[in-house]
């Protein structure tokens, strides 16, 4: 800043405005000092002024001539910390933070979203197809093997490849008044392919299992019936089959 | 000229607040180092020791809040310089006061001085009226030889005896070197002392004269 003003008059009746004296004080005044300097020698008010710019250049020099309160500087700062929250600056960097995260967060929620109505889109329409009627949807008879079968018979259930499903009708079970009954499918190394809790059986002690062609492959398996008796699930029966998809 | 360390830890702080880190421990340094020159300069301006601490505290907030927005090329010290003034100037209009902005203002000319030893002393006036006649012709004489000194020399003699500066005072003001002060003020003082010794002697003699 350099100020000038030859022009204006600097007599003790008017006195040149602040910004000349900030000039003045920082050396950066273009015209004659004497018109200042000789207002300054007939005008406590800008002496007073020039002074306290001064002072304020060099706080720590002037301090140690000033006699400070501790207690009412520790008021001032008590009472000027409750104004300066809502005031407070933020970093720099917490700005364009926020932002970043705020996308990030839209974008993963959004797919996520997105996803998740994808993935229940195709689960409606899984049960959709499911809940059609089919036409010749294969259903076939199983009993205990202890009774008809065994787990190496040729018979094999045929079914369709291009099937949605099939249906199995296990025979000749016994009613024992069981209130649960599960069906465990083993393949022929016993692994647990698939189970169905909630089994019903009829008046006959026939239930009726509804399965899904995309949970097996051609192969052995055997449908391993159990009760749950005394908090404890129990064998009741086993029912071997072979599958052969065509 | 300001301490380098003390700059730099006030140019530190003013960056941390604007960069937003701890800001309020910035500002505590901040406030800490302006606090004093800050509650002198209202202490002269206001009236009441609530209205200096209010001014001050005032002052502070105008500072933390525009704080981010100061310019660090420019002197932190005149920027809060121009805030603590602007907020007397609002808290003047504010209360409507027409008592005077600044210092009480002494009018140039009416303060009566007096020599002890080699320094400046002044001399509070007595209310006797032959008392007064004197102090009035010793004044406008010590004035009119005062006004008859060069430039740089009458300007430290006046702020030194109308206004009660020190020297560091006066070579503030005046952008001197405290050694030309003293410097001015020996020879200002020998040569009004060698014109108003005579002068002083004439006024005496006339008023008791007078008086015979």
């Amino acid at each position: 800043m350099r100020a000038t003003g030859s022009s204006q008059t600097t007599t003790a009746g008017a006195h040149p405005d602040l910004e000349r004296w900030i000039a003045y004080h920082a050396g950066e005044f273009d015209d004659d000092p004497e018109p200042l300097q000789d207002h300054l020698a007939s005008c406590n008010d800008c002496t007073s002024l020039v002074l306290d710019l001064e002072s304020f250049s060099d706080p720590q020099k002037a301090s140690d001539q000033i006699p400070v309160s501790e207690f009412e500087k520790a008021a001032v700062w008590r009472a000027l910390l409750p104004q300066l929250a809502p005031v407070r600056p933020t970093k720099s960097w917490q700005i364009p933070a926020a932002l970043a995260a705020s996308f990030l967060v839209i974008t993963v929620g959004g797919w996520g979203w997105i996803s998740q109505q994808r993935e229940l889109d195709g689960l409606r329409r899984e049960v959709a197809d499911l809940s059609r009627p089919q036409a010749n949807v294969p259903v076939h008879d199983l009993y205990d093997d202890v009774i008809l079968r065994s787990a190496d018979t040729e018979d094999a259930i045929e079914i369709p490849a291009d099937t949605q499903s099939f249906t199995l009708i296990l025979n000749q079970l016994t009613d024992a008044g069981d209130d649960e009954l599960r069906a465990l499918i083993l393949d022929a190394s016993g692994l647990n392919v698939a189970t169905v809790e909630g089994l019903k059986l009829d008046a006959f002690g026939v239930a009726t299992l509804g399965l899904s062609p995309a949970t097996f492959v051609s192969g052995d398996y055997v449908i391993h019936i159990e009760a749950r008796r005394d908090g404890v699930w129990t064998e009741i029966a086993d029912f071997p089959m072979k599958l052969r998809f065509f | 000229m300001p301490n380098r360390e003390d700059k730099e830890r006030i140019a530190r702080a003013v960056l941390g607040f604007q960069r937003g880190e701890d800001p309020d421990r910035c500002f505590r340094t901040i406030f800490d180092h302006y606090y004093p020159v800050v509650q002198k300069f209202f202490s002269r301006r206001a009236p009441s020791p609530e209205d200096r601490l209010d001014l001050t505290q005032e002052t502070f907030f105008r500072v933390y809040k525009g704080l981010k927005g100061f310019r660090r090329e420019a002197d932190f010290g005149t920027w809060l310089f121009r805030i603590a003034f602007n907020t007397h100037l609002k808290w003047r209009d504010r209360t409507r006061s027409d008592e005077p902005t600044g210092a009480i203002p002494q009018v140039v000319g009416e303060t009566d001085v007096s020599w002890e030893g080699d320094e400046w002393v002044s001399v509070t006036p007595q209310p006797t009226p032959l008392d007064d006649s004197l102090r009035q012709e010793r004044r406008q004489m010590l004035h009119d030889a005062i006004e008859e000194l060069p430039g740089q020399m009458r300007r430290c003699t006046r702020l030194r005896i109308y206004q009660d500066l020190s020297y560091r005072e006066i070579a503030a003001v005046l952008k001197l070197s405290i050694e030309t002060v003293k410097v001015h003020l020996f020879q200002a003082r020998k040569k009004l002392k060698a014109e108003l010794r005579g002068a002083l002697d004439e006024v005496d003699s006339d008023q008791h004269g007078d008086k015979t």
